[in-house]
């Protein structure tokens, strides 16, 4: 029985030719539901599939087969590279569970697309600890709660705020803290104003992408909303 | 289908522009695809291999690709 090659989750039928996937295998609509997935047949299960290897030519080769596809719907979400299910049954299987999930992402892509914000710089001091009057319970609780505060926020991407509001639909981030990568922020941007996005990143940055208090940004798009797909960001 | 290499385009202060233009860059691709996107299959995620060792390797390649820029107080 062959595998199905996963690409991306659609609301309604595509408007042109899919092409074929990254293995050259012609891709198709699978429809589950209201859902339409377009997905490739290739090898069968248990066989490896050494194209599905993730390397720069695949990943490459995925992200251009995902762009094409965006052009021919109103709405689509990204499937992460590599999904490969058993066959029909299994995937209106996983669709299923999550319709609903995947109805509200596509409503809230529609018409957008992903720009990507990187930070760089030096990491700003740590938040202070909990106040030791109350309880271990509650300091412990007060610290997580901090930590995931923290984990979801931006700070250093202030000085951008004014500038972006009016270009975003959504926003997510993810901080990093690792080295000098401080965090990225996803922005859904409504298709027209992805040019005007990057205008701000350049203007408020300058020729060098500085922000003030000496952080660096570097921003990436337009990309399919691969950040937007639900469970994207870990 | 060609490699999507990191773009090293130089502004006119002659920095390299890794990041910048729609294209991206392989760092990007990385953290797009393997990071982000609808996930049908937890198996798939192992399969690709410890999601946690790829997590790390790419917040070691974007700090990498950060290093590769000459930041101000070094030019």
């Amino acid at each position: 029985m062959s595998s199905l090659s996963v690409y991306a989750l659609l609301d309604e039928e595509p408007t042109g030719p899919l092409g074929a996937g990254i293995a050259g295998e012609p891709l198709r609509v699978v429809r589950c539901g209201e859902l339409r997935a377009i997905v490739g047949d290739i090898g069968d299960v248990g066989e490896p599939a050494a194209d599905l290897a993730p390397t720069p030519e695949s990943l490459a080769a995925h992200d251009a087969v995902v762009r094409r596809l965006a052009e021919q719907a109103g709405a689509l979400l990204p499937v992460r590279f590599g999904e490969r299910l058993a066959g029909e049954s299994a995937l209106a299987e996983r669709l299923a569970l999550r319709a609903r999930d995947f109805a509200e992402a596509l409503a809230l892509v529609r018409g957008c697309v992903q720009m990507t914000l990187r930070v760089f710089g030096e990491p700003g001091a740590p938040p202070p600890p909990p106040e030791e009057s109350s309880g271990p319970g509650t300091r412990y609780l007060e610290g997580r709660r901090r930590e995931l505060e923290r984990a979801r926020s931006l700070p250093e991407i202030e000085p951008l705020r004014d500038a972006l509001r009016p270009l975003l639909r959504a926003e997510r981030i993810l901080r990093q803290e690792s080295g000098r990568l401080l965090g990225t922020a996803y922005h859904l941007v409504p298709r027209e104003s992805a040019g005007a996005y990057l205008d701000a990143i350049r203007t408020a940055g300058g020729p060098a992408g500085t922000l003030p208090g000496g952080r660096r940004v570097a921003a990436t798009g337009p990309w399919p909303p691969y950040a937007f797909a639900p469970g994207g960001l870990p | 289908m060609s490699v999507v290499p990191p773009r090293k385009e130089e502004n006119e202060e002659g920095r390299l522009d890794l990041f910048e233009g729609g294209e991206g860059s392989l760092l990007d691709l990385v953290d797009h695809l393997l990071n982000q996107g609808v996930v049908l299959t937890g198996d798939v995620v192992i399969g690709l291999a410890n999601i946690d060792l790829i997590y790390l390797r790419l917040s070691v390649l974007l700090c990498a690709a950060d290093r590769i820029l000459p930041g101000r107080e070094e030019a």
